[in-house]
């Protein structure tokens, strides 16, 4: 121990030592015996990567290529459409790129994992190195990331004609993402260094707001030919890849150089940011990291909607001891009074989740805006546009009306506490889901009926759809949120047989095809004039086996399906 | 600053909680060298927050909390080097064997014989048989002996402890009060939160009983029944 008297020891700090340096020798011999996997690993990243970009480029071209032609010949009224594509998608580049740094700043992109929390942090060293490694292996990682989320665009955008370019080109766009991404990475960093973070979210939140405010005025403007916001939309960054991809070979070298000299001004001030921010959004990152690695976007949501909330939500459970429960508006909206059995206190108890969750209702509005935002852009009436953002906007909706059934498939006990069937819980969690849903497919369906200019008949028939499709989203909501876990040993075999990519397809698209089905009968409604009556009988019959297929999910909650994982053998059962 | 002054820690009506909400408090408290504070209460009672605001980990509702005269800030190298904290933990790196995180906290505090202070810490800890095993092959009683010898290990003037006795068997719970009595009479001031009852008569030489939101210095034999009434 120390003596009594601290200042003669603590003058030998800080100490000189680099915990980074220590692990890595320690660790060497374990690394070396892993050196195999880690080649396997890389091919198997290298080979994901190939698949996933060779997809996304055919799906970019075809869409290209579908929206050459006449920019007028879609299917809303004429005159709604009235801000430019270029326009438009600076818009929505603008709002990708703020929705990624808010993504950054959650889960960092300074941060440590627990065991360097603890080890680590607790040292008198200098942090600046570990932590400036640290942070540099994130932006090589975010680069690589933006740039490979351009490269799909840029080749689709320029085998499609869409616009002029070359495949130099489209790398020069593709770099230029990328480095946009890390600037936006060092940007939340210097937020860190500041205790800032909160506010830096809170700020970006604004910016998203702005960005959707300007956008409903330059509607406006132009709707009433009293201006435009072009120019506004030409300067945001959200425009440099496509003036890199056309040939601007500068804007990546600035952009590079600027990133440069941001790191090392930034690197010197690493020290500055607390242990606690270090550690929360390491915890953050490391959710998000396990649920990416499993593949679980339900999780990987949990890991988004938590993180940068995890002290904050902290903080109100501490608040929630001092303060009586029950007694906000939700609560008093839905008295426990009126609860008079098993399903009215499961309906009640699920009602409250879905109301007191804040993603529930930006999810609700994000669906109504998606589409919404397309009706009034110049191509967004083009068939094709016009019924991918209604489908976007419907499975928007869905995910967050599914909020209560996923924290029931995750905690069985949930369940288990009531004493009902599965089939009646289930059934209980699409009415709840159906509650909102329904609200909001007759609220789209509204808007969209003007936005087309359907008739009164054709109106009520969309009407009648809009209604039809909640019930479907419901259902698609829990099948979704009951998906059961996949079965990575059996798909390992299957891989090496040749045939995986069927189950794991079919994984990750269980709930979403109901969602997708579900609304396909509104879309036709919208694209045929007139809006044929059949489409009701349609719409009804849809519903009716959506509902089945989403409620007769028999896969019991996450917890049960891993105990039965670990009892069973599905690798030798489902094996050639 | 001044690092001569006896002060190690001063409470000047410190409030503990969350977000401008009271869990507990005001205290006003000063802890000096060689000083075995235990903290007590039910659970929820805000020990372990008081405990975090204390050392500076969360931000206080009212009132302030200073360590050594001015350094709570945990970005501070002497504030590092002084307070040696554990909470409830369960971290450690995959690769690293027992000895060698032990090696790690030894190396990063600069000590002049650092391998002798591990191989101490792996007796006392009874983790020699473990100590080229991987974290994840120790039962959850060793790895929270791992997490305890990592504490005291490193020299410190303010040893800080959240409940070190759940998860140990009574022998070595005996052990490590008797310890923590041997550190404390080194010079070294303990702040201890507990559940048991004896652990705390074996180290404790004041306590403070968190109750009802309220914070009160009481003798040990008191917070000790207080413990026991639960």
């Amino acid at each position: 121990m120390l003596a009594a008297d601290p200042s003669e020891e603590l003058a030998n700090v800080p100490v000189d030592f680099d915990p980074w340096a220590r692990n890595r020798v320690a660790e060497k011999s374990v690394r070396r015996e892993d050196f195999w996997d880690r080649m396997g690993d890389a091919y198997i990243s290298l080979l994901t990567a190939a698949l996933v970009f060779a997809y996304a480029a055919g799906l970019a071209l075809a869409f290209f290529d579908q929206m050459r032609g006449d920019p007028e010949s879609g299917v809303v009224r004429f005159g709604l459409g009235v801000v430019p594509g270029a326009s438009a998608a600076s818009a929505l580049v603008m709002l990708g790129m703020l929705g990624a740094l808010a993504l950054v700043s959650k889960l960092g992109p300074t941060a440590v994992d627990r065991a360097q929390g603890f080890w680590w942090l607790g040292l008198p060293v200098k942090r600046t190195g570990f932590l400036s490694r640290l942070l540099r292996q994130r932006l090589v990682s975010t680069f690589f990331f933006g740039a490979f989320l351009w490269l799909p665009i840029g080749y689709g955008s320029v085998l499609g004609g869409v616009v002029e370019g070359s495949a130099l080109g489209v790398w020069l766009g593709a770099a230029t993402l990328g480095l946009l991404f890390v600037m936006l990475s060092l940007l939340a960093a210097w937020a860190q260094t500041r205790e800032a973070g909160g506010n830096f979210r809170a700020v970006l939140n604004l910016a998203m707001l702005a960005v959707l405010l300007a956008y409903l005025l330059d509607v406006l403007l132009r709707s009433t030919g009293t201006g435009n916001l072009a120019a506004f939309w030409a300067l945001l960054p959200a425009t440099l890849p496509a003036l890199a991809q056309a040939g601007a070979w500068w804007v990546p070298v600035v952009l590079a150089l600027l990133c440069l000299g941001g790191f090392a001004a930034l690197a010197g001030q690493l020290q500055r940011i607390p242990s606690r921010e270090l550690i929360a959004r390491g915890a953050a990152s490391e959710h998000a990291g396990a649920a990416l690695a499993l593949m679980d976007d339900k999780a990987l949501g949990s890991a988004y909607d938590g993180a940068g909330a995890r002290e904050g939500k902290r903080e109100e459970a501490k608040r929630e001891r001092t303060r009586v429960r029950g007694a906000d508006s939700f609560a008093r909206m839905l008295p426990a009074h009126w609860v008079r059995g098993p399903y009215t206190a499961l309906v009640r108890a699920e009602l409250l989740v879905l109301l007191r969750t804040g993603a529930t209702w930006r999810g609700l509005l994000a669906g109504w805006g998606v589409p919404a935002a397309g009706v009034f852009a110049v191509q967004g009436g083009h068939p094709l546009v016009l019924a991918m953002l209604v489908l976007v906007g419907a499975v928007l909706a869905a995910r967050a009306a599914s909020k209560a059934a996923v924290q029931a498939a995750n905690v069985p006990s949930l369940e288990a506490i009531i004493p009902l069937g599965r089939s009646g819980v289930r059934q209980t969690h699409a009415l709840v889901a159906a509650l909102l849903l329904v609200r909001w497919g007759i609220g789209l369906a509204a808007f969209l009926s003007w936005a087309v200019g359907a008739d009164p008949a054709g109106t009520t028939v969309l009407l009648g759809l809009g209604l039809l499709t909640g019930f479907g989203l419901a259902a698609g909501a829990v099948r979704m949120a009951f998906r059961p876990a996949l079965d990575w040993g059996s798909v390992m075999l299957m891989a090496a047989m040749g045939k995986a990519t069927g189950p794991l397809i079919q994984h990750f698209t269980y709930g979403y095809e109901v969602m997708v089905v579900s609304a396909i009968a509104l879309v036709a409604g919208l694209l045929l004039d007139p809006v044929p009556l059949g489409l009701l009988g349609l719409g009804v019959v849809v519903a009716v086996i959506a509902w089945s297929v989403g409620t007769s999910n028999t896969n019991r909650s996450n917890a049960h399906r891993a105990l039965q994982s670990q009892r069973s053998r599905p690798i030798l059962r489902d094996g050639p | 600053m001044d690092t001569t002054h006896r002060e190690l820690l001063r409470a000047n009506g410190l409030v503990a909680g969350y977000g401008g909400q009271d869990v507990c408090g005001p205290l006003d408290l000063v802890v000096e060298p060689g000083q075995s504070l235990g903290i007590v209460g039910f659970n929820a009672a805000g020990k372990s927050t008081l405990l975090r605001t204390l050392v500076g980990y969360q931000e206080p509702v009212a009132g302030e909390s200073v360590i050594l005269g001015s350094f709570t800030d945990d970005s501070s190298f002497i504030y590092r080097k002084a307070v040696s904290v554990v909470f409830d933990e369960d971290a450690f790196f995959p690769s690293l064997s027992v000895e060698e995180h032990l090696q790690l906290i030894a190396g990063g505090h600069g000590m002049s014989q650092p391998q002798a202070a591990v191989e101490k810490e792996l007796v006392f800890f009874d983790l020699e048989a473990a100590r080229t095993a991987y974290p994840r092959r120790l039962s959850s009683g060793q790895r929270r002996r791992l997490l305890l010898a990592a504490a005291l290990l490193r020299p410190s003037n303010l040893l800080v402890l959240d409940e070190p006795e759940q998860r140990l068997d009574p022998v070595m719970r005996a052990a490590l009060a008797a310890r923590l009595r041997e550190v404390a009479n080194t010079g070294t001031a303990l702040l201890v939160v507990t559940h048991d009852p004896d652990f705390l008569a074996s180290f404790a030489d004041s306590v403070l009983l968190v109750s009802d939101g309220q914070i009160s210095h009481v003798g040990v034999g008191e917070g000790a029944a207080a413990i026991a009434r639960g």
